[in-house]
Order: structure tokens, then sequence, then C-alpha cells
């Protein structure tokens, strides 16, 4: 059962900054949710493989061969920050 | 009383393909003007999707082969979650379970190094820091890496040093990689631990070490981190279980503070690219060109890579011997090929691959090369 | 003449006839929008009559605003990417635009399309044109508006657990989920990469079966997007019912509102009367593919979210809005150390029993037919609160997206005067079927008024 010390923690995993009030909506919310599939308890699934994927395709590949790509203009024109052609962020520590 | 190191080694080799890992981005990307060679794939732009190099994978498996490692049947990609500005889609492609390559082996002066692992991954852009900003340059980002994991059962700096060196000079000799340590082709990690000497279990704890970029490095760190573990154990105190950089300048490995949820990278199959299978004629197919490339090699290097290629070349058993059979398939070949076979007499020793080639097909790659050419040169001469 | 119900069909004619010009048809679709969408609110992005570059036999078309569009705003319906210019089109939009399509706007939806009645969306809720207090479903709320509005004769849309079906059927239109696989889903903004359907939304079935005539195929692109040939889907869409065996899975019909089931059984006698043999048919896993999906979903959709940290493009993680954060939260819950195997791995195989459940139906009939909803379109206001009661409005569409398989959403009547859809559900690459069976149900009923 997830705990509010963990809501927290998985808000810090998540990189999801939660103000109190989110965080205690959250933690009254995300168990209810999560009891709510837990319903899945009831099934038997010991001997049944996972599907992780509808497909029955494998190796879809490409050769390789370079070709066109972005212009730079193209690359940065949605970048908030940009410094002599480099996408500009916070000191690492804050970005982090 | 004395202590013995156990060290593991992580070796990110990035792969010389024309393209780069999941887009067609160009992978020439040393001195690039910043985010010149992007696209929306490696720029992580929402909507965008990979789809896997084929002959990244192919590099991937002929190194695994050369280090006798098995190939898996199957392999499929997974998703490592976690957060860095320079990972632009907040995790990084790469592989979890079932690896390309699995179960290799590797001799050095100091004994055989088993290799745990050799998996494909995504490189992730690059970051650079000043005071109060970090400016980052993607050209880097998608750039296929080859991770290569060693078991922990090397057990000394210079053992490190030769093995490292070794899978350098391979990676060169196949064809995988420039494998250029100063523009950051290869990159290093290692986890080291010290035990009693004599004991056999593994430590109950190990200390990773990034940033190692050189030899020299590797040597420097390995040393300074043998000593400050025995001090603490010497004292009585425990090793605490964490990841350290290696500081050139301050000689001396520093604690990177990381909060344990940070490692929790939430592993899943990447739903974007279908599994992979290779089927036996693939794996034929795999020998073949590498016997083909060290063989070639060996005409053309020189003698210390000679006796490298030789230790991976030995291990390569090929079923069809038959002398006899040998020299009816190279009549069949020298009889359909009559251009190249001419080339060859005015002088053209490109040909005489372009012949061997042909045998191998024949055979499916079960024939030594070797003794192909023999058979060709008395045939022709 | 340019009536209130022109199709796409009905544009080729015309165009074909020279009974009106491109310029005019055009015209006439801004006209519907300038009057009403200022009420319905469909649009995040309308693109102006002046600016665009029409040819003889251009036709409109809008996209739902998690398509790429080169050069065009495109938020996913998120405040996160209020400003995102994609420097790229998706590939549908390509083969859309070198077919003659000619885009007019783009249509609002749940943020990052994630809910079942729009309201999720960060800018505003769109309305439902036949109620409007009520929503029109979501998450392409914006598209299944746009076009039982007529502002539009096709919208595209996406069905990750029912997206398309569930606006379709709340607004008496069409909507395909294409089998997983067979549109491309490069550059549409992800949600759930295993479950992404990308289709469309019209006023017809034979609208419907052109536009996919467009989009199906294999994009190298594109990893998931099947090499199969496609079909032609508009050359066997005349040949009726009769003859097919219908299955009726009686797990769909449990927890229906009463109007609902109403309409629903009056369905089967026109598909009986049509020459279908129906057949009872059980799918036991149903009631679990809710649960699995509600895992699988968030689990990939926490990762597919991780590149929004507004370096390269968009705004800070902040500014997700609180659907974007709960499904984030709980699919990092779901993917964490000691959590996996319990919830991310135990739903995934809960979706082979789902598979495994079609895929034996199917050797027994040729198409399943049920309800798209289990209710009529709630008010505004009345669902988006709750989150269990939002995610229970897929039940019905959620397994057709575990197990990968085609379905059509085609109007079947009105329950209090608010429409209801059917849904047929096939085998994978089945489209051409499902628009055979839809056609001739559509023909037969003709519940979408030409007069609305």
């Amino acid at each position: 059962m997830l705990t509010k010390n963990e809501v927290g923690k998985i808000a810090e995993l998540a990189k999801i900054p939660l103000g109190s009030e989110e965080l205690s909506a959250f933690r009254l919310q995300l168990p209810k949710i999560i009891t709510f599939v837990e319903n899945l308890n009831k099934l038997d699934t010991k001997d049944i493989s996972p599907t992780f994927q509808v497909i029955s395709k494998k190796n879809e590949l490409r050769e390789d061969i370079s070709a066109e790509n972005l212009t730079r203009a193209q690359a940065l024109q949605n970048a908030k920050l940009v410094k002599d052609g480099y996408i500009k962020t916070k000191g690492v520590l804050d970005a982090k | 009383m004395l202590y013995e190191s156990v060290i593991g080694l992580e070796i990110h080799i990035q792969l010389n393909t024309k393209s780069k890992m999941f887009c067609s981005c160009s992978n020439d990307i040393w001195k690039k003007p910043p985010n010149s060679l992007v696209c929306p794939t490696c720029l992580g732009l929402p909507g965008a999707l990979p789809v896997p190099n084929k002959e990244a994978i192919k590099k991937v498996q002929l190194l695994g082969l050369a280090l006798n490692c098995t190939l898996n049947k199957n392999s499929h990609f997974a998703r490592k979650n976690y957060f860095y500005p320079d990972l632009p889609k907040g995790y990084q492609i790469t592989q979890f379970s079932d690896a390309l390559c699995e179960k290799g082996r590797l001799e050095t002066s100091f004994g055989e190094v088993a290799i745990r692992r050799i998996h494909l991954e995504e490189d992730t852009g690059k970051s650079m820091y000043t005071k109060d900003e970090t400016l980052l340059d993607f050209n880097k980002s998608g750039v296929p890496l080859a991770e290569l994991v060693t078991e922990p059962n090397i057990t000394s700096a210079a053992q490190a040093v030769e093995f490292c060196k070794k899978i350098r000079e391979l990676a060169r000799l196949l064809g995988v990689s420039n494998a250029d340590m100063e523009k950051g082709n290869i990159r290093l990690e290692l986890n080291i631990s010290l035990r009693k000497e004599g004991e056999k279990a593994l430590p109950n704890y190990r200390v990773e070490i990034k940033n190692i970029n050189s030899f020299k490095f590797l040597k420097n760190a390995v040393a300074y981190e043998t000593k400050r573990q025995e001090e603490l154990l010497k004292a009585g105190k425990e090793v605490l279980q964490e990841t350290r950089g290696w500081s050139e300048s301050g000689k001396k490995t520093v604690s990177q503070r990381k909060k344990e949820m940070e490692n929790d990278y939430r592993y899943f199959p990447e739903p974007d690219i279908p599994p992979l299978e290779f089927d036996e004629k693939y794996v034929g197919m795999l020998k073949q060109e590498l016997s083909q490339v060290l063989f070639y090699k060996d005409k053309n290097i020189s003698e210390a890579s000679f006796e490298k290629s030789k230790i991976t070349k030995e291990k390569i058993t090929y079923s069809m011997n038959d002398e006899n059979e040998l020299s009816k398939l190279v009549k069949e070949v020298i009889a359909e090929n009559p251009a190249p076979v001419s080339d060859y007499r005015m002088g053209k020793e490109n040909a005489l691959q372009f012949l061997i080639g042909c045998v191998m097909k024949k055979t499916k790659g079960q024939s030594n090369p070797k003794m192909v050419l023999d058979i060709i040169k008395s045939l022709l001469e | 003449m340019l009536n209130n119900f022109i199709t796409l069909k009905q544009i080729l004619e015309g165009y074909k006839k020279k009974e009106f010009t491109s310029r005019e048809v055009f015209a006439s679709f801004y006209d519907k929008i300038n009057e009403r969408d200022p009420i319905i609110k469909s649009f995040i992005t309308k693109l102006s009559l002046e600016d665009l570059t029409l040819n003889d036999f251009s036709m409109p078309i809008a996209y739902k605003d998690n398509f790429s569009t080169k050069g065009i705003l495109t938020t996913a319906g998120s405040g996160i990417l209020k400003d995102y210019i994609p420097p790229f089109n998706a590939t549908v939009v390509e083969k859309l635009r070198n077919s003659g399509f000619v885009c007019i706007g783009k249509l609002n939806c749940d943020a990052f399309a994630h809910g079942t009645t729009g309201e999720n969306s960060d800018f505003f809720a769109t309305k439902n044109p036949y109620s409007l207090e009520r929503t029109p479903g979501g998450s392409s709320s914006g598209s299944a508006a746009a076009v039982a509005a007529g502002f539009v004769p096709v919208a595209t849309a996406t069905d990750t657990g029912g997206s398309i079906r569930l606006p379709a059927s709340f607004t008496n239109t069409v909507g395909i989920k294409p089998t997983y696989g067979r549109v491309s889903r490069y550059g549409i903004i992800a949600m759930t990469s295993s479950t992404d359907s990308i289709g469309h939304i019209t006023k017809t079935v034979w609208d419907n079966a052109f536009v996919l005539n467009i989009t199906a195929g294999h994009d190298p692109k594109d990893a998931t997007s099947s090499c199969d040939k496609t079909a032609d889907y508009l050359s066997d869409i005349e040949m009726g019912m009769a003859g097919l065996t219908i299955g009726i899975p009686k797990e769909y019909l449990k927890g229906l509102s009463g109007g609902i089931k109403d309409c629903f059984n009056s369905s089967i006698k026109t598909l009986e009367k049509l020459g279908a043999k129906l057949v009872g048919v059980s799918l036991p896993h149903t009631e679990y593919a809710i649960n699995a999906y509600y895992i699988i979903t968030p689990s990939e959709i926490s990762s597919n979210l991780a590149r929004f940290d507004g370096i390269r493009f968009g705004t800070t993680r902040e500014s997700f809005g609180s659907e974007a954060k709960r499904r984030i939260m709980l699919g990092t819950y779901s993917l964490a150390a000691g959590y996996y195997d319990d919830y991310y791995l135990k739903a995934q195989k809960a979706r082979t029993l789902v598979i495994k459940d079609f895929k034996r139906v199917f050797e027994k009939v040729d198409v399943l037919a049920a309800p798209v909803s289990p209710g009529i379109p709630p008010k505004l206001g009345e669902v988006v609160n709750d989150p269990i009661k939002m995610y229970m409005m897929d039940t019905l569409t959620v397994p057709a997206n575990l197990a990968g398989v085609p379905a059509l959403s085609v109007p079947a009547g009105f329950v209090n005067k608010l429409p209801v859809g059917i849904q047929f559900i096939g085998k994978n690459f089945s489209e051409k079927l499902l628009y055979r069976v839809g056609h001739a149900f559509e023909q037969e009923t003709k519940y979408r008024s030409p007069k609305r």
C-alpha cells in the first residue's frame, strides 16, 4: 500500500514538483486508484507469459545510411535559452 | 592483513557506423558545430520514434564473437528512465535482459578476464558546465554505444589496463570503432572492492568509479581507491557502497552523492522497437565475416596486433577442413569469376579477398580462410 | 449545392461535376466555424482561409492537436506545449497533405490525450454539439465535436483506450480505431506507445474508409508499423453483411444504463434483419482489461512524458495538468523497483489473457458488435474530478486497445436525444470487413440526419 512518505518519494523520482495541496490530494487519490487496479490480483497469471507488444514482427531495422536532419535553426527554434548554438539550461544542480 | 582488489570494468565503445543508433543523422560528429547533427528522434522531440541501425547491431555482435561471447538468439531493447539535461527523452534506450552478447572471455598475461555481457545503447548529448549554466550539444545524442561489462575478476590495475588496451586494439582491428580515447570513443568505468587475500566470496559492497578518460587515469584511480579502501578496512571501518568520480587534478576519487531513489531506473521493454531475433544462418554469416576480417587484417597489421588477432582467431572452429572438397569449390569459384581471376593475375590483391569471400559463402563460413587462400594461390600460380 | 451535411464523397463528386470550387467548399466550412465554434470550442488553432493554398481538388481537414504539424502550433492540449512549433510533420499529416487535404486547424483534446471527456484539456472544455451542457467525450473531444458540428468533413484523432470511439459515439459520428501498427505513429505525440492507434472521425463510413486508404501503410520511421499490405477499404463496402457471423459478447452488456441497453438491442435486430447470424459469445477477461490498462498506460506515460523538461521545447514540468501528474505518478510507482512484478508485469500478463479471449472468439465469429459506452455523454463537470469514474467510461473500449484489434464506432441511435454508438470489433487487419458491416448498418439506419 502506498504510504504518505512514498507519494513524496515517487514525485521526486518522477520529477513532478507537487504543491502541498496536490500532495495531500494525491495521498488520498492514488491509493484508491491502486486498489482499483489491484482487482487484477484475482487473476491467476502464474503460467502466463507477458505481452509487451501486440505486433508479431521482429527485426525492424534500418540500413546504415545517413540522411537529412534538422537545420540548426530548426533544432533550436523551440528552446527557451540558446547561446552560441548551444541549448542552455540553468546550473546542473538546479536542472537535475 | 593483506587485501586483494576485486575489479570489474564497464567499457563504453562508440561504434563507427555512418548514421546514429536510432535515426539517420550522421555519426561523424567530431568537432561539428553544436546541435548541427540532430533530428526529431535524437533531439527527443514529441512524436519522434527510434528505428535501430542494423550495422550497429552487427558491429556489437562481431565484437562479441571475437571475444568468444554467446550471441543471444533473442534480444530486445529496454528503456532506462532517469532525468538529466543531456538525456533528451528522459530515458536512454539500452538493453537490460537478453543483451546482444553474453559470457565471453579474453586472455591477459595475468589470467583470463570473464566478460559478462556486451549490450548496445545510445549515447547521451554533451553537457558543458560553466559557473551558473549548462550548455547542451545534442550531436552526440544517439551515437551507437557498445557497453562491455566484465565480471569482477580483474585483480590489478595492470591487468585492467592490459584488458582495456586489448579491447581497444580489437575494436580497431574489427573496424567497429575508431577507438580514439581522446575523442571519447572509449570511456571507462570501474567498480572496485577489496577482500582478504585467499577469500573467494565477493565483498558485500562495491564502489563505482566514473570519469576515467585514459589508461593512465585508470591506473591511478585503481591505485588510489585500493589504498583508500584498505585504510578504511584496516581501521575496522566499513567502505560505503557509492559512486565516486576520478579527479585527475586532485589525483583522487571524489564521492558523487546520489539519492538512493535516483538509482531506480524503472527499466521496461522499449515499446517502440519490436524484439530482435537472430537465426543460425545470420550468425554463420557473421562468423564468416569475422574470419575474413581477421584474416585480411593479418596481412596488413603490425606483428603485435597479429598476435592478438590470433588469440581470438584460434577459438573459431571450422567444420569444413577437407582439402579435396575445398579444392573443388575453389575451382568452381575460379570458373565462375573470370574477371577477378584475371585481376588477381594482374596483381590486384583485392581480387583475392573477393575470391576467398566466394568460397566462404559456398561453405557458409565453415572453411578456414587461410586454407582457402593457400589453395587459391596454388591453383592460380 | 453546399448543404449542412457535406461529406468528403459529396465534395469529391461536386468537384468532378464542377458544381462548386474548392474555395467555395472551404468558405462554407469556415462560415460554420465562425458561426458556431465560439460556442462549441473545438479548435485550439484556426488557420485563416486567406493563408491556405488551395487547388481545384483540395479537401479540408483538421488535426487533433497531438499530431505534429510543421510550422503550426502543436500543443497536445497541454499548457506545457503552449508555444511548441514542430519542425516536422507526422507521417500521417504528410500523407494526407500529399493526397490533397489542406489543414484548416488543430483540434482540442484532453492534455496528452489523457481523459474521456475532453475536460482535461489545459485550455478549455469542448462542448457536445448535441447538448451544450454535455461533453463530446474524449480524449478526441475537438475532433468529434468539429465533425459533428459540420466544421470539417474529417478530423484525425488517436485512440489509446477509446479516445476515438467514445467521442464518435457521443457525437453521432463515425470513428475508426485501426489495428495497432496499421497507421504510422511517427510524429503523433505519444501517450501509450504500445496501444496508441491512429485514426480519424468522419460523418459517414464511406468517408472513413476513404481516409484510411490514405493513412494506412508501413512507415520506415515507425518500427512498429505493419509491413502487411493494406487493403482497398472501399472496394467491398457495399457488399452488406448477409451471411456474416456476428458475436455479441455478454461481458460488454453488463452495467449498461437502461437506455443504452434498449438501443443496443434494437441495433442487434437491425443486424439480424440485414442477414447477419448472431451468436452470444464470451470474452471472460474483459473485466480485467480496464485494470491492466490503467497500469500499462500510466507506466508508459511516465516514461513518454519524461522528455518534457522545458529545455529543448516547452515549459517546465510544473506546467503538467493534474491528470498528467496523476498518471506520471501512478506509472512511476508501477515501474519502481519492488513493484514492477506486481503491477507492470502482472498487467502485461493479463493482457495476454485478453488477447487470447479475442483469438478464441474470432475462430467462431467474423465480427463482434458491442456498445461503445455504458452510459450517455456526461455533463460537463460530472466525472472530471473523479478519476475512477472517468476511467470506467473506457471499460468497453479498452480491451480492443490492449489486444491491438481494430474497432469501428458507428451511430446507433439516440437515448434522451443524445447520440449513442455501436462498435464493431474485428480481428487484426480486418478494417475492410468492419467498414462493410458498418456501412450496411449505417445505410439501413441512417441515424445521422442530413439536416443536422
